[in-house]
């Protein structure tokens, strides 16, 4: 509460706090400003220390799911409208996030024995409606958002398991990593959120490595755009040409590497090539990805041996150490291998 | 510092939206405002904005963190790519005038 008492424009709503900065004279605007930014940072502490749903823990191999109605606001949490156990509500926004939280949920307590995104069974929170005609996903450190989509682009960002699990999983990186979001640490941040996503759709549809699609988002693009999801991750580049998106930007080999500034150093665009190596090694071994595959990558991203600012080459080392740790011979160590120099990372 | 004092006729700023779970290049649509084609009304609303953008800035590797969105202001003093400052603004503190400037670029007088 201290943020609220120490500033006269406490209790102001943002729509109202951004009119002020807006149409205010500069004392005004100064005060709006700084109310602003301490009620971002204000909201988050308290959310982390007294949202009641935070407290509780799930059993092992138990979700506790909690999904939350922003109401087309940008207000977070919003007003919680579902959690674990209760029935269907008929909002299909609502009822898709918490079935992909719990697909997600299951897929890593079944594989890897991992209880939710702490280990600790931890609640998995949701916000749906976010925003209006919002085209976008996020994790924000705390909990999941997502976003209706425009209709005419993006559907709602519920309907692709592959993109929920990817935001959940960005709360995992950042517990057992940290990876630093930019150039290449940031990329491969986006990577493990990909390769875990997709492996997630695939372990939910029962699906090995030569029937799945490895597309990233299918399920978002609206009728009538020009692309196959928002990544590929067999053939980095290739996902998506449309007046309304533009062309996929993602390099799929070291050769092709985007130096840039946009895009927090090409976080997005560079992802393609680790995204590629996984592919490769995956397709190398056939089957299920998450069976040998799947473990290596996890195994890595575990090791504390893996730095905050791992670069590709890095990350690559330590998952051949992890593949001959884990397996018998040589199969899966080479598939590795082949897997990171089939994009031109040097192991 | 202040932008109303220190940027001049010839300084250019560049306004995009980034971040979000995929980089699409069509969907950053970046704008740029060259202050010689501005009125002074036009440069100081522009110089305010940046002004206001310096407080709600964050470091450039925790702004789009998670997938979040944001906008990436650089700021050009001497309207070349050299010496450039940069801030980016995450997309949950932007004051509504930079997302207007970002989609409809400076205000007609």
């Amino acid at each position: 509460m201290k943020a609220t008492r120490n500033n006269p424009y406490g209790v102001i709503p943002p729509h109202l706090l951004n009119y002020l900065i807006e149409n205010g004279n500069d004392r005004h605007r100064r005060c709006a400003l700084n109310t602003l930014s301490l009620d971002a940072r204000f909201r988050a502490r308290t959310e982390r220390h007294t949202a009641p749903t935070d407290a509780r823990r799930g059993q092992q191999g138990e979700p506790l799911r909690y999904i939350f109605d922003a109401g087309n606001t940008m207000e977070l949490p919003g007003r919680q409208v579902r959690r674990e156990g209760q029935h269907e509500t008929g909002d299909e926004a609502v009822d898709e996030a918490y079935d992909d939280l719990g697909a997600t949920y299951r897929f890593f307590s079944e594989v890897f024995g991992r209880n939710a995104i702490d280990d600790e069974g931890g609640a998995l929170l949701g916000s749906v409606h976010y925003g209006e005609d919002y085209q976008n996903a996020f994790w924000n450190g705390y909990q999941m958002v997502f976003g209706d989509g425009d209709g005419d682009i993006f559907l709602s960002f519920t309907k692709a398991l592959d993109v929920v699990a990817h935001e959940l999983m960005h709360g995992i990186t950042e517990r057992e990593a940290g990876l630093v979001y930019y150039n290449q640490p940031g990329a491969l941040n986006e990577s493990i959120s990909d390769v875990f996503g997709v492996m997630v759709a695939q372990y939910d549809a029962g699906q090995t490595v030569e029937e799945a699609d490895w597309s990233i988002g299918r399920a978002l693009l609206a009728p009538g755009i020009n692309g196959t999801g928002l990544r590929s991750m067999s053939e980095p580049g290739t996902a998506y040409d449309d007046p309304l998106l533009g062309r996929d930007p993602q390099p799929g080999h070291m050769r092709d590497f985007v130096e840039t500034n946009e895009d927090s150093g090409g976080v997005h665009i560079n992802s393609g090539i680790p995204n590629r190596a996984f592919y490769l090694t995956a397709m190398a071994l056939g089957g299920y990805s998450w069976e040998r595959a799947g473990r290596v990558w996890y195994a890595t991203l575990l090791d504390r041996r893996l730095a905050n600012d791992a670069e590709f080459s890095d990350f690559a080392r330590l998952t051949l150490d992890h593949a001959a740790r884990l397996f018998e011979g040589n199969e899966v160590h080479d598939a590795v291998q082949q897997g990171w120099q089939g994009v031109g990372v040097n192991v | 510092m202040s932008y109303r004092h220190s940027l001049g006729e010839r300084a250019r700023v560049r306004v995009a939206r980034e971040g979000g779970v995929a980089y699409m290049p069509a969907l950053a649509r970046p704008r740029e405002i060259n202050f010689q084609e501005c009125s002074l009304s036009q440069r100081k609303k522009v110089c305010q904005l940046l002004d206001d953008a310096e407080q709600l800035k964050c470091p450039g590797d925790q702004a789009g963190q998670g997938d979040q969105r944001y906008f990436r202001i650089v700021i050009m003093p001497a309207g070349s790519d050299t010496d450039v400052i940069t801030l980016h603004v995450p997309e949950r503190k932007a004051p509504k005038p930079l997302v207007a400037l970002w989609k409809n670029g400076p205000e007609t007088d």
